[in-house]
């Protein structure tokens, strides 16, 4: 067989494969997502915004984390978003958590946060959560990039996307109207969110010298700042990558070389 | 320039070890004076790079197991511990991850190879069947480790392959209660899933090497499908083939590594970033990549049990295939008709496997239907009339004929 045949063959299979599990992944319908290309999802040079990742943390806890855990950061990490250790002390300091047992009673009493303390929930349970939320659980955020397809444009598509639907719209929502608590949002499945708006304008007071807190600013923050939770190894692992990247190619180069040089000694060819 | 390079160790601890256990005299025959055809292409470096994805699965896995919890409450934690936590942990799974994909990316066209190739036939039967036990293995290993993590398709694809076993006569229910471990999949099916995930890719490892001994007696095919006539169409393995395989070991890390670490979540779904939820059933519930042509197959036929026999049989019939191919030659090169055939199966393959990412309705569902109908057709119909029936081209005298007059 010749090899270009093989080699388109492959070339098909391959983009086939790739392609269909990201059709299975979107599930066939594709919301155009208004805000792309993030410093993070960069080739080279992959880094998180820092200035919006720590405004977006001043976010999620002043604006999300009522509703939401984030139950797999800890204080001490947010380190890896330019916090120094002692903001980190404070930050962690000014969240209550559950203590040790004390040794001599044993009760459990509440202390103030250690930078080694992960976040705490809100809630002590999911039926809690439910319960203060029409009977929706808020899903935990530390994941949340990785697990829509879209990551965080589609975070960031979902906070800025809450509108009135129009009359064509709203034929297409299951029973045709908005239920209670529903709130409509054109890019979550189904298009009726139990979340209501979480963000507005001016929500959030920003310290002296960032942007102006509008809804979009907020969202495009926070959003940076729960990609990074998701995924805290990104820049060591895209950095990493580069260098690992063009030592192969080289290392290809020179095995090709000397391949092709035993070939014509041994082979004549 | 044949393998009459016997083996003479000048070490004294190997001459020692040697006399006693010829270890060494095996290796350096499999490894260095293995005499194969001189007209070997590219594609017959899959082997060895199967081998190689098998040794990375094996290491990292090992390390990977040193630090995960193989329990519902704590495994979909314990592996965001090793990609937070652990040191180059991330590293470790996103190899291991997308390694299993390209294991199997690397064992399909080692599979198509021979499909090609006619390496199936005499006397290469016993070679064949035993490659095919691997790849069963492989998919045994792989379902059980896509479950590990806990992640919402972990469970749910637990569960509906699971289940499929349910459509057997008489025994259905209880087997699938043993494979459970219970009722449904739950804490007991996560761990007899580990324990058997760790064990399988060893027995894979056994099954191996019985498979290159298998090889090793007749030696390897090759693109001319025709037989060696002696010494003059060979060459050893060292150094020829060590430098050739080497320079596609780098070739396939290469793109392995750019996947690993640019775009290490592409292969899989993000829903199993989700917690698994037995009260939360996803949308779609979708296999890995790797077995969506057998997962099409299933669905387009409406009887569960009969949908249940045609998957498994689309494999079991490739044990078949060195009696259903009767042609004696060997090379698709020679086969004109076959030639075209074998292309179209390619597509056959490839159609499924698109289908298999869709729901199965409307028009996915009439084209899953014909593809599997082809799949049978080609192997149970096609396949012998075309052994019967087929004007092959006349095959060269020998391969140093071939490869003179190619180089001419
Ligand atoms: C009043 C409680 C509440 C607040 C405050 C809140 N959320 Fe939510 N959130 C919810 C609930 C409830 C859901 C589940 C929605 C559903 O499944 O329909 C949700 C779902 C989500 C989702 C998942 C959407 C999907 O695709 O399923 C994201 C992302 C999200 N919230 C982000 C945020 C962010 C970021 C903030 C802060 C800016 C925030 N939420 C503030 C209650 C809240
Ligand atoms: C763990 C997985 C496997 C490993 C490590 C492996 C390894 C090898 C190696 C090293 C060779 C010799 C080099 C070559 O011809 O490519 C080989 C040959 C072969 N393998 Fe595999 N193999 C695996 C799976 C399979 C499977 C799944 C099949 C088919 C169902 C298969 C069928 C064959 C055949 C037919 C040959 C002889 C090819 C020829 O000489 O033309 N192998 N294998």
């Amino acid at each position: 067989m010749n090899n270009k045949n093989i080699l388109a063959g492959i070339a098909l299979i391959a983009g086939v494969a790739v392609s269909s599990m990201a059709f299975a992944a979107t599930n066939g319908e594709k919301p155009v997502h208004p805000k792309q290309g993030w410093p993070h999802e960069k080739v080279i040079g992959a880094h998180y915004d820092r200035q919006a990742a720590q405004r977006g943390f001043q976010i999620y806890r002043e604006a999300c984390h009522s509703c939401h855990s984030l139950n797999f950061v800890s204080f001490r990490q947010l380190e890896g978003i330019g916090f120094s250790e002692p903001e980190i002390k404070a930050i962690a300091a000014s969240f209550t958590v559950m203590g040790e047992p004390d040794m001599e009673t044993g009760d459990v009493k509440e202390r103030p946060g250690q930078p080694f303390d992960y976040i705490p929930s809100t809630f002590a349970n999911p039926e809690a959560a439910a319960a203060s939320n029409n009977g929706a659980i808020p899903p935990d955020l530390s994941l949340m990039v990785k697990a829509r397809p879209g990551g965080a444009s589609y975070l960031y598509s979902i906070l800025t996307g809450y509108r009135e639907p129009t009359a064509e719209e709203l034929k297409h929502v299951p029973g045709g109207k908005i239920p209670d608590g529903g709130h409509f949002n054109p890019y979550k499945a189904g298009h009726v969110i139990a979340m209501p708006p979480p963000l507005m304008d001016g929500l959030i007071t920003y310290t002296e010298g960032q942007p102006p807190a509008t809804v979009e600013q907020m969202a495009y923050d926070v959003s940076t700042f729960l990609a990074w939770a998701a995924e805290p190894k990104l820049e060591q692992r895209k950095s990493m990558g580069f260098v690992v990247v063009v030592f192969l190619l080289i290392l290809t180069g020179l095995l090709f070389w000397s391949y092709k040089r035993i070939s014509k000694q041994v082979l004549g060819h | 320039m044949h393998s009459t390079r016997p083996f003479e160790p000048k070490n004294g601890f190997v001459k020692w070890f040697d006399r006693q256990l010829p270890l060494f005299s095996v290796l350096h025959g499999a490894l260095v004076s293995y005499p194969t055809p001189k007209n070997l292409n590219y594609w017959w470096s899959f082997g060895s790079l199967a081998a190689l994805m098998l040794g990375v699965q094996i290491i990292t896995g090992i390390i990977l197991a040193m630090h995960y919890t193989p329990h519902t409450a704590m495994a979909f934690a314990s592996v965001e511990h090793i990609m937070r936590d652990v040191n180059y942990g991330w590293l470790l799974r996103y190899v291991h991850a997308n390694g299993a994909s390209f294991f199997f990316i690397v064992v399909y066209i080692h599979i198509f190879r021979g499909l090609y190739y006619g390496s199936y036939k005499a006397p290469r039967e016993l070679l064949w069947m035993l490659g095919l036990v691997i790849y069963l293995l492989m998919m045994a290993t792989a379902f059980m480790g896509y479950v590990l993590p806990w992640g919402q398709m972990s469970f749910w694809g637990a569960t509906v392959i699971t289940n499929l076993f349910s459509a057997i006569p008489f025994i259905g229910t209880d087997l699938v209660t043993l494979l459970w471990g219970g009722f449904s999949v739950d804490n007991p099916t996560l761990n007899r899933f580990f324990s058997l995930h760790f064990l399988l890719p060893f027995v894979i490892a056994g099954v191996a090497i019985l498979h290159i001994w298998a090889l090793h007696i007749p030696g390897s095919n090759n693109p001319l499908g025709i037989d060696v006539k002696g010494p003059q169409d060979q060459i050893d393995f060292h150094p020829y083939h060590t430098a050739k395989d080497a320079f596609m070991v780098s070739l396939l890390l290469l793109v392995f590594f750019a996947m690993v670490f640019f775009a290490p979540n592409t292969l899989g779904h993000p829903d199993n970033y989700i917690q698994a939820d037995p009260l939360v059933t996803p949308a779609h519930i979708v296999p890995e990549w790797y077995y969506l042509p057998f997962y099409a197959i299933l669905r387009s036929i409406p009887d569960k049990l009969l949908g249940v026999v045609a998957m498994f049989a689309a494999i079991l019939i490739l044990f078949a295939l060195p009696w259903l191919d009767r042609c004696k030659v060997r090379s698709g090169t020679f086969r004109p008709i076959f030639k075209q055939f074998y292309w179209l199966l390619v597509i056959d393959v490839i159609v499924l496997g698109v289908v298999g990412a869709k729901p199965a309705e409307g028009v996915w569902l009439i084209v899953g239907r014909i593809a599997t109908a082809y799949y049978f057709f080609h192997f149970l119909i096609l396949l012998p009339i075309l052994s019967k029936v087929e004007k092959t081209r006349p095959l060269p005298e020998s391969i140093s004929q071939a490869v003179l007059a190619k180089h001419a």
